[in-house]
């Protein structure tokens, strides 16, 4: 379904995986390269776009990063690295950060997919390996014999 | 808000539902976590192996391929580490690079900084501008570890220890068919002949290699491998001959060296551009040289003379 604003913008529905309806102008949806694909292979012009991959919540905090990065040019440089801070300070939590950069990269769109990972590696680089398996609940499948090797070898990055 | 919500309600989190033999994290695809940890600095990347197996894998092919693309090929292969002796650096810290430049004759100095280890160290080969050095016990009796990196960009990788550490022969060098880079270490054995091992930088381990003893028994002493163009090269103590090792097949050959008389004897063997050269001088006369250069496979010509004193390597 595309609708047609009083500024002659053109707007796009997005579906969540949830259901939930986003309608978005297109410059807005095109931050997405899948999306982007998607219209240009005129799959917008019936319906909404589904994003079987993406819930309404996620959804909703990606358009938000797309709909700062779509209005904002090249002078604002400075701001946009403050507001991008900003967002990904409010989404302090890993395991939402790691949603979003699933959506980020399902979506292909490098610049939240590029923050979000930066944020995440910081996040974890003092951790130790028990703390980031806790992080991830990851389970620790070495035998003793195993994990003291590995230990062993790589000694030196305890220290 | 949205990410308080997404905290509350955790079990719809993750749109990639869990295979039942994979652990938790699995769900999120390797690609995103490479992604992630392909930006941790390189202490990270090695405490993080400890974290599980999948981790661990993942974080060898993560560091080979930091490794790799933040290499600069373009730059000068560098030809020799200067400071190689314990004599130049009493306290073991300071090491310098040399860069030799053929096309302006201009060499240029490299300081290289040890992550760990202090001690002697050996330069065993480069490569597309990758550099691997050995750290040394004393008196070079065996080989404590070795370390790969990119002295443009500083990124390293220390080698897990090979079995057998002392050290007779080695090399560094490139595998173009598997896209992979190898370090080679000869090592003797008390009572048993010399164990061959190859470090693969994409598996991130070593393999032994069985060769025939005939090569082994004819590599000179303490000889580092010159790589060019796929083979490794090491000189002979007779320095009649030159043994070749194939990179991609993992094979050996001889190749034949230069004619040398009794009037004539081997000084060193080097690469100067595409060229695998050998330096020889008259026995009577050591300030001239001869330089003879491999134009193919052990077709050598005469390519240079000269009588004054320098580098070669």
């Amino acid at each position: 379904m595309s609708i047609t604003t009083e500024n002659n913008e053109k707007m796009i529905t997005l579906m969540s995986s949830d259901g939930e309806e986003f309608v978005v102008e297109e410059a807005v949806a095109a931050q997405s390269q899948t999306i982007k694909h998607l219209i240009e292979d005129g799959c917008s012009t019936e319906g909404s776009i589904p994003l079987p991959n993406v819930t309404g919540r996620v959804l909703s905090e990606v358009i938000q990063y797309c709909k700062k990065h779509s209005s904002s040019d090249d002078k604002e440089e400075k701001e946009l690295e403050a507001w991008d801070a900003e967002f990904v300070k409010a989404a302090d939590d890993h395991v939402a950060l790691t949603d979003l950069m699933m959506a980020a990269n399902f979506l292909d769109i490098k610049g939240l997919l590029d923050l979000v990972a930066q944020t995440l590696a910081n996040m974890i680089t003092g951790k130790s390996p028990e703390e980031v398996r806790r992080m991830w609940n990851i389970k620790n499948d070495f035998t003793p014999e195993e994990a003291e090797k590995v230990r062993k070898e790589n000694q030196w990055a305890f220290e | 808000m949205l990410v308080h919500d997404i905290m509350q309600n955790e079990v719809q989190r993750g749109p990639w539902p869990s295979a039942p033999e994979d652990p938790p994290l699995l769900r999120y695809p390797s690609e995103i976590v490479e992604e992630i940890l392909a930006l941790l600095p390189q202490q990270s990347i090695h405490r993080f192996r400890s974290v599980s197996k999948s981790w661990s894998s993942l974080l060898v092919s993560v560091e080979f391929h930091i490794l790799r693309s933040r290499s600069s090929p373009s730059e000068t292969n560098i030809q020799k580490l200067l400071h190689q002796y314990p004599k130049n650096c009493p306290d073991g810290a300071h090491h310098g690079l040399e860069s030799f430049d053929f096309r302006n004759g201009q060499s240029k100095n490299y300081e290289v900084w040890f992550p760990t280890v202090r001690e002697f160290v050996r330069f065993i080969g480069s490569c597309n501008g990758l550099v691997c050095v050995a750290q040394f016990g004393p008196y070079d009796l065996y080989i404590k570890g070795i370390v790969v990196w990119n002295p443009f960009t500083g990124v390293y990788r220390r080698l897990p220890q090979p079995e057998y550490t002392s050290g007779l022969a080695y090399g560094f060098g490139r595998d173009s068919v598997g896209d992979d880079y190898k370090v080679f270490l000869a090592a003797h054995r008390l009572y048993a002949p010399v164990e061959f091992q190859i470090f693969s930088l994409k598996t991130g381990s070593w393999k032994k290699v069985e060769i025939p003893s005939r090569y082994l028994d004819r590599i000179k002493e303490g000889g580092g491998g010159l790589y060019l163009n796929g083979t490794l090269y090491w000189e002979t103590r007779s320095g009649e001959k030159i043994i070749a090792f194939d990179m991609v097949e993992e094979t050996f050959s001889d190749v034949r060296a230069p004619f040398l008389d009794h009037s004539y004897e081997h000084v060193s063997m080097g690469i100067v551009g595409e060229y695998l050269c050998m330096c020889r001088r008259p026995i009577r006369n050591y300030s001239k040289k001869i330089v003879w250069m491999m134009k193919e496979h052990g077709n050598w010509v005469p390519f240079i003379q000269y009588s004054e004193s320098g580098h070669f390597g």
